[in-house]
């Protein structure tokens, strides 16, 4: 019988910018297929907590672990691609590269993983129809509405299929419809690669979708749900 | 406008390290054009101020009151060419030449510091002997075009005015042969003056490497002002949201890009001032040196550049924020940007044909203006053609790239083909102008170097001469020597080994009366010109290198600030920066390398079209391939090198975290 653990385990995490203490002694267990939402007011420590989680940077005092391999003591570029080949990432712009097309976009991080561009190109086409952005596949970012652009970076962040997905206020650029519809495809999506999700939001109702909220105020967790 | 100063100074100082990026942009956008355009202003001015130098040489023909006689002559010495003034007083009050303390007596001669120099390897009693004089004093520095120069200044009392109807019926400096001009009265030297021998030519030459020089850096200069006063776009969107007029927002726009190319002119006039000190000690043009004070642009030049400058630099900001001043919520959208159309192909296919069509009529009429307007419209054509060529290989990278590199590399290249070939223009231009006389100076007759045998040429225009009596006359004194024919059909003697060829040039012309010069001193200012042309050109080429390299940083920093959040999101996903900075590297490698190679070639089919223009019956001489393929390659290490001064940016915007932007 396996005991099953979770997936990314961070212990004791403590980040400091000078006087300022963005993050103190949190302990936090992300499990996949579940998912997690980070919400408190500006300035709390929420996206300093998510960074510090994808190992894009090193906490002062803590671990971080993935799937038993410590991540924080790890060299910039083995973090990078651990973050490549683990992690995707949903943030509130898309940040989609301009110049690609949308499915050039989806396929890009398994171009990164090294795959020959026609089979990634294959690949990333699987997501649109299912996604709702089926015959979007050749047009640029700016001819993507919001929704659109968001629905492609969803699908670029699950692509290679990802142990944890990251997405930073994901719909804070959206109308509360868009917003829901967005986040019955990431939670689908997320499920689907039996992933674990952390969500950083401000938005309650995109909170109360998540299995578990956490609130962060002065860089400690206040409340778990 | 106190306020909007103040406001200004306010935004530069709380902008942090983006703002001094910015400014850092706008001040090397705006040095290098400033810089490049003051040197050839600076060349052009130099060469003025030589033929303004030289002007008291030659005879201005007094209307009336005549105090001197004047002759300009040249004599060859030691395969140089020395400038021979002769003078004879008429009246006892005769003007004093520049450099001279006083005009000098019958049989005085007076010689420039670097002839004497020469004169002091053992030439001294022959020079004496052939000008028919003692020397007695040195020339001044205000007697001389360039420190180096050769030139004597000759009192002869036997000068007597050239009779009307003997008149040289051309100007004697026409062809850059040795032919003296006529003995003219005269009553003042000239103070200033053109020259239509070798400082016409190299005026010309300056202002076509100017020319070629300058368009791009007026573009790049517009550039680095132009993409920094975008990116501002959304911080004075903010300020038009909160109640800024148009005006107000242009205003301030204007403010801050004035600061920055103020700081880039002054930038740009120390690079210019280093350069011309490089250029005066270590660049001989037109057979020697520049002085460094006759390099510099005369104020109102001065004035004018630099404030050209400032005003190109802001003018080009304020068009940058044409959305911002429309509309409060005119923030600069990434739109796809229009193919360029296929006609721009087809305005290039039409130039070339109209350039090969005035190639017949060339040859038929001689008139030599219609190949070369044939020619300036190839070259207009090819920055309208650049970027459907950067569409094209956008297309082909993308098509057949294998990795995410060339993928965003070519997608790049095709959504804005104009952007991506603009910092390119001037090394394109340059690539096909190097292309164009690699091909036609290789074609060219070989400029003589022989100096075995001295040439006797007839002494004046239209004098008859007796070869067979020279001849005979020759072979008498010189029964060793052989005689045979120049290359230009004129009688030559190839004297014994170790005989002084100076010593005996001299007896030569006092015996037949001839001009008697080596094939080489014939050809001295072909020499001098062609010489000077392919060295020219590799400064040229150079400095458009330098060019092309910042306008690829420039244009490749600014295009990393204006995607930095895209950037630091593909980073934070784990998108190596190597990745990164090789997609940007690429992208301006690919057109910059093909683009050169492309119009290497075509700039030596228009070389090769030109000399058949000229002589149909020119065998054309296919050139080193390791020269074109030099440009093409050195261009390439250009693109990467300007790509990589990016880098230090990128490496900036991934270090700022996310949250923060």
């Amino acid at each position: 019988m396996t005991l099953e653990r979770p997936v990314l385990i961070g212990r004791g995490l403590t980040k400091r910018y000078g006087d300022v203490t963005a993050i103190a002694d949190v302990d936090i267990d992300i499990w996949r297929g579940s998912s997690i939402a980070l919400t408190g007011p500006s300035g709390a420590g929420k996206t300093t907590l998510l960074h510090v989680l994808a190992g894009i940077i090193r906490p002062d005092e803590g671990t971080v672990t993935l799937e038993g391999v410590r991540i924080d003591s790890a060299s910039d570029r083995e973090r990078s691609r651990l973050r490549r080949r683990h992690f995707g990432f949903v943030f509130q712009e898309g940040y989609l590269v301009p110049e690609l097309t949308a499915l050039e976009n989806v396929a890009l991080p398994l171009m990164l993983l090294g795959q020959p561009k026609a089979r990634a190109l294959r690949e990333a086409q699987r997501w649109f129809e299912p996604f709702g952005i089926g015959g979007l596949e050749h047009r640029r970012p700016a001819e993507l509405s919001g929704g659109q652009a968001q629905r492609v970076a969803i699908a670029r962040s699950i692509v290679t299929g990802p142990s944890v997905v990251f997405a930073d206020e994901p719909t804070a650029a959206l109308d509360s419809e868009t917003t829901h519809r967005t986040m019955t495809l990431l939670e689908s999506a997320v499920r689907h690669a039996n992933a674990g999700l952390v969500v950083v939001t401000h938005d309650p109702e995109v909170a109360a979708r998540c299995d578990v909220q956490i609130s962060i105020l002065d860089g400690r967790l206040r409340r778990a749900a | 406008m106190r306020n909007m100063l103040s406001l200004a100074g306010s935004l530069l100082r709380g902008g942090g390290r983006r703002t001094v990026l910015d400014l850092s942009l706008t001040v090397v956008g705006v040095a290098i054009p400033v810089a490049v355009i003051l040197l050839v202003v600076g060349t052009v001015t130099g060469f003025r101020e030589r033929e303004n130098a030289m002007a008291w040489r030659e005879p201005t023909p007094a209307e009336a009151g005549a105090t001197a006689l004047q002759r300009r002559s040249y004599q060859a010495w030691q395969g140089q060419r020395v400038d021979v003034v002769e003078l004879k007083s008429l009246d006892g009050t005769p003007p004093v030449p520049p450099g001279m303390e006083r005009f000098p007596r019958e049989g005085e001669i007076w010689i420039s510091p670097a002839l004497e120099e020469v004169l002091d390897d053992g030439g001294w009693s022959t020079f004496q002997e052939r000008l028919g004089g003692q020397i007695v004093g040195v020339l001044g520095r205000e007697a001389l075009a360039y420190g180096d120069e050769l030139v004597a200044v000759v009192g002869n009392g036997s000068l007597e005015p050239t009779s009307e109807d003997e008149l040289l019926p051309f100007d004697h400096r026409h062809g850059g042969g040795f032919m003296p001009s006529d003995v003219l009265p005269i009553a003042e030297f000239a103070e200033s003056g053109t020259d239509p021998s070798l400082p016409l030519l190299y005026t010309i030459a300056a202002w076509i490497a100017g020319a070629l020089l300058v368009a791009p850096s007026i573009s790049l200069l517009g550039a680095g002002a132009r993409l920094t006063a975008a990116r501002r776009g959304r911080r004075l969107a903010a300020l038009r949201l909160a109640g800024a007029t148009s005006g107000q927002v242009t205003a301030l726009a204007a403010l801050e890009t004035a600061f920055g190319a103020v700081l880039g002119i002054g930038l740009g006039v120390v690079v210019a001032l280093a350069g011309m000190g490089v250029v005066a000690s270590s660049i001989p043009l037109g057979g020697g040196r520049f002085g460094f004070a006759d390099l510099i642009p005369s104020p109102l030049a001065f004035a004018m550049i630099l404030i050209g400058a400032l005003v190109v630099a802001v003018g080009s900001a304020l068009a940058g924020l044409r959305e911002v001043r429309a509309t409060p919520l005119g923030v600069v959208r990434q739109a796809r940007r229009k193919r360029p159309g296929w006609r721009r192909f087809f305005v290039m296919v039409a130039a070339w044909a109209a350039f090969i069509a005035t190639i017949p009529i060339t040859q038929a009429s001689g008139q030599y203006v219609m190949l070369v307007g044939g020619l300036a419209v190839v070259i207009l054509s090819i920055s309208t053609v650049g970027p459907v060529f950067a569409w094209v290989m956008g297309w082909i990278t993308t098509r057949f790239s294998r990795g995410p590199r060339g993928l965003v590399a070519g997608r790049r290249l095709m959504a804005d083909p104009i952007g991506s070939f603009r910092p390119t223009t001037g090394l394109v231009l340059i690539a096909f102008v190097a292309g164009f006389l690699l091909l036609s100076s290789a074609t060219l007759p070989e400029i003589s170097t022989d100096d075995s045998a001295l040439v006797l040429a007839a002494p004046g225009p239209g004098v008859e001469v007796d070869i067979e009596s020279w001849q005979q006359r020759l072979a008498k004194e010189y029964p060793e020597a052989t005689f045979g024919t120049s290359t230009y059909g004129q009688l030559s003697i190839t004297l014994p080994r170790g005989t002084d060829v100076e010593a005996e040039r001299t007896r030569i012309a006092q015996i037949t009366g001839a001009l008697t010069l080596t094939e080489a001193e014939i050809d001295y200012e072909n020499r001098l010109f062609i010489e000077d042309v392919r060295r020219a050109m590799w400064v040229v080429v150079g400095i458009a290198l330098i060019q092309a390299a910042f306008a690829t940083g420039v244009g490749s920093a600014a295009s990393v600030l204006e995607q930095a959040n895209t950037l630091a999101a593909l980073s934070l996903a784990g998108t190596p920066t190597s990745q990164l900075q090789g997609a940007r590297a690429l992208q301006s490698a690919i057109p910059i390398t093909i683009s050169s190679a492309v119009f290497v070639a075509l700039g030596a089919a228009a070389g090769g079209l030109t000399m058949i223009g000229v002589d149909p019956d020119v065998t054309i001489v296919i050139p080193s391939l390791i020269q074109g393929a030099f440009v093409v390659v050195a261009a390439a290490v250009a693109a990467v090198g300007g790509a990589a001064l990016s880098r230090p940016v990128l490496q900036s915007v991934l270090a700022q975290p996310l949250a923060e932007r």
